[in-house]
């Protein structure tokens, strides 16, 4: 019965709290998510790309004429500060926070008010300036316990009485089986993935379990260019570095010659995997401070090509290599089809360079 | 008497009145010719005349004058083939040949122009704007008639001409017309293929014609002629006003070519303000999109614009004018007290059909927290369509063991 198996989702939800700390001794996600260094890299990560970022969206709104502005060279550098400041708010990675934990807490028991109602009352403190997640709420049960309200029951009734636009009171089908699957087969990962982040909140179990689902079916595909310029590929990045499991996307960087991606996302890996949480304070690692000198990071796109035949660009291809080289070689579970791929864009590399030497001996003789 | 003379005496219509256009139109008697579908021996009758409709000789004997049974259906068989080619056929057309109105030719398609030495006119297609009958009176003969016709060309790709025949005949003016319309082509830029590239204003004699931009997949929302002209020349979105006298197809299409050809072109503004041109559309976040820079002249710098110079995008395109906007017209009710009395009275169901469709998505039916409790309140097909999906559910388990 539908009804029904409203109750029992509380429970259900409460299980799957484990997929964020299964075999790492329970660390917290958020006490490494949200150090400086790690959220730039998650921003370097991306593509950037303006035409995919700031793509047309139809959300069911009535179009107009697009508005035509005269400029100055002067308004459009202000213009172009202010994208780029946009592009920081719209490519904002959704926060990683471990699964919440219970906060029922018994405030008075009064058996005397048994058999008074048939059904729990729930009490909502509707202040505005409050949060929705310190405002108080209680239940008092059909025998007469008066308990703070579980999280199951806060955001049901959250949603109700302070709706957030786009929530649903009751959690979606699409986010249940076998629909979410359906949903991944068909490759709508960007929908899944907005819709979870307007229905949960980041800590809910279920955000957990719908988003870890996603980048777990975007990973066995292989298809992360579609989220790539969107703020769900940070979360993605941040997802498989946590869990050990960044060789499919090292060789979806390697494959397309975006070599300082690549050891960014190593270099993610290796900050995640540290004992100790990072903090802003601890001063950053030798290794850390020669990539920043090697290559700066552009404002505009994320992927440079590495194929110039300067000597100074070499000369951090190869710095870049080794890092990589010594990522495969001590880290990497899938270490030959690595060592393979990494071989052929060696190979392509060299090639490019030997033909662009031969064009400017060409080009001399002329 | 002879049939001619004999039909004339019937169907005949003064030279007084035919100048009045009497004996025309549906209804009239027409002339139709009885020996069709007779045979000569065969009558109401039935014999056999030997050397008329039998042979003189058959077998080697003489063939005597024979009765035969008569034939029912002849008459009937007459009168069907008569039916024939009296009744005036009105042909049906289907909605894509079909005009602006019945079977006639304003709206219509008349193909291309003819083809002249080498233009061969490949991809155009012209449309009758307008198709009626003038006089004039002359000094020898009086009130002469001509039929008029006014059409437009185009290729759908910005190439576009008018013309006006004028012909005794209606086929003489059309081919007159749609030749001119051929000799006479402009070429008008569109915007992203699809759109004007501003609004704009325009008038011809004493129509005036408002025209505003509008996004893909808007549609043509304007004059009849209007749409036709933008369908020749390839504008697919477009809002177009026009006051004054609606029914002067030519000086609307004289108005409309005006303001096309005197549109500015995003090169041609960024080129005549000396600054960027940049695109800003709502449904983009409002990215700045660099549409055009000014080509030969540097960019000016803010210190040498002058304090009164026209930037606004709007006003410049008008030329410091404003095409005034009416608010739009709300009924007589709303701005009486009962009219919030009921709005006070039906607020409660303004959700109802979002309710009813999002419990229809959550149960499958519509129904309250009470519904399992009290049965009977439950909708009467709410049963047949759980068992329908039980049954579903079930065939689907089966086929998946």
């Amino acid at each position: 019965m539908a009804f029904r198996r409203l109750l029992s989702f509380n429970h259900v939800g409460n299980n799957f709290c484990r997929k964020y700390c299964q075999g790492v001794a329970s660390r917290d996600p958020s006490l490494y998510f949200f150090s400086s260094r790690v959220q730039e890299l998650l921003f370097q990560l991306n593509d950037r790309q303006h035409d995919l970022v700031f793509k047309p969206r139809k959300l069911g709104q009535k179009l107009e004429a697009p508005q035509y502005v005269f400029m100055t060279d002067e308004d459009l550098d202000k213009e172009r500060r202010r994208i780029e400041q946009r592009l920081r708010e719209k490519l904002q990675v959704p926060p990683v926070l471990g699964p919440r934990k219970p906060i029922e807490r018994v405030l008075a028991k009064d058996p005397r008010l048994e058999g008074l109602h048939d059904s729990k009352l729930l009490c909502i403190d509707i202040s505005p300036d409050l949060s929705d997640r310190k405002r108080m709420i209680t239940a008092r049960e059909p025998d007469g316990t008066l308990r703070t309200a579980n999280w199951h029951e806060r955001g049901r009734i959250n949603q109700i009485f302070l709706p957030v636009d786009g929530r649903t009171v009751t959690m979606p089908k699409m986010f249940e089986e076998p629909h979410l699957t359906e949903c991944l087969d068909r490759e709508e990962y960007v929908s899944v993935l907005d819709r979870a982040c307007v229905q949960f909140e980041p800590d809910d179990p279920d955000y957990i379990r719908v988003t870890s689902a996603t980048y777990d079916h975007v990973d066995a595909a292989r298809l992360y260019e579609r989220l790539q310029s969107t703020r769900h590929f940070g979360a993605l990045a941040f997802y498989l570095a946590w869990h050990r499991r960044i060789d499919n996307l090292l060789l979806y960087f390697i494959q397309l010659e975006k070599l300082d991606q690549a050891v960014k996302l190593i270099h993610l890996y290796r900050l995640l995997r540290s004992a100790e949480p990072i903090s802003d304070q601890t001063p950053p690692t030798r290794q850390e401070s020669s990539q920043s000198d090697g290559f700066s990071s552009s404002s505009e796109s994320g992927s440079e090509s590495e194929s110039s035949s300067s000597d100074s660009d070499s000369d951090s291809e190869g710095v870049q290599l080794d890092i990589i080289r010594d990522y495969i070689e001590n880290a990497s579970v899938k270490r030959p089809v690595l060592e393979l791929a990494l071989q052929n864009f060696q190979h392509l590399s060299a090639e490019r360079r030997r033909v662009e030497r031969e064009q400017r001996r060409a080009d001399g003789r002329q | 008497m002879s049939a001619n003379e004999l039909w004339k005496g019937v169907t005949g219509v003064s030279n007084a009145g035919r100048k009045r256009g009497r004996g025309r139109g549906a209804g009239v008697k027409r002339r139709r010719d009885l020996n069709r579908g007779q045979v000569i021996g065969v009558g109401k009758v039935n014999m056999m005349w030997p050397g008329l409709n039998a042979p003189v000789l058959r077998n080697g004997e003489l063939v005597r004058q024979q009765s035969q049974p008569r034939d029912e259906q002849r008459e009937s068989r007459l009168q069907a083939i008569r039916d024939q080619f009296t009744d005036q056929r009105s042909f049906k057309l289907t909605p894509l040949e079909r005009g602006w109105s019945g079977n006639r030719l304003p709206g219509r398609s008349i193909g291309p122009p003819d083809a002249v030495d080498f233009e061969t006119f490949e991809g155009f297609d012209t449309t009758v704007l307008e198709l009626k009958t003038v006089f004039s009176m002359t000094a020898t003969a009086g009130r002469t008639r001509h039929i008029s016709c006014f059409a437009v060309t185009g290729n759908g790709a910005g190439l576009v001409g008018y013309g006006l025949g004028k012909g005794n005949t209606g086929m003489a003016a059309i081919k007159q017309c749609k030749r001119r319309a051929g000799q006479r082509l402009i070429y008008v830029e569109r915007c992203d293929g699809h759109t004007v590239f501003h609004d704009f204003f325009t008038r011809f004699a004493a129509v005036r014609i408002f025209v505003e931009r509008r996004p893909r997949g808007h549609g043509l929302q304007c004059h009849r002629a209007i749409r036709e002209i933008c369908h020749r020349v390839g504008i697919s979105d477009l809002y177009a006003k026009v006051e004054g006298p609606t029914d002067n197809v030519q000086s609307i299409t004289k108005a409309f070519f005006l303001g096309l050809l005197r549109q500015r072109t995003h090169q041609q503004l960024a080129d005549e303000k000396r600054l960027h041109l940049v695109e800003l559309r709502p449904e983009a976040d409002n990215y700045p999109r660099l549409v055009a820079s000014p080509g030969g002249a540097p960019v000016r710098s803010k210190e040498q614009i002058p304090a009164d110079e026209e930037l606004d995008f709007q006003l410049h395109i008008f030329e410091g004018k404003v095409p005034l906007k009416m608010p739009p017209k709300q009924p007589f009710y709303m701005k009486l007290p009962c009219y919030q009395t009921h709005l006070n009275k039906v607020k409660h169901l303004k959700n109802q059909e979002q309710v009813r469709v999002s419990l229809l998505a959550e149960h499958g039916e519509v129904r309250s927290f009470l519904a399992d409790q009290y049965p009977e309140c439950r909708a009467a097909s709410a049963a047949l369509w759980a068992e329908k999906r039980q049954a579903a559910e079930d065939d689907q388990e089966q086929d998946e063991m």
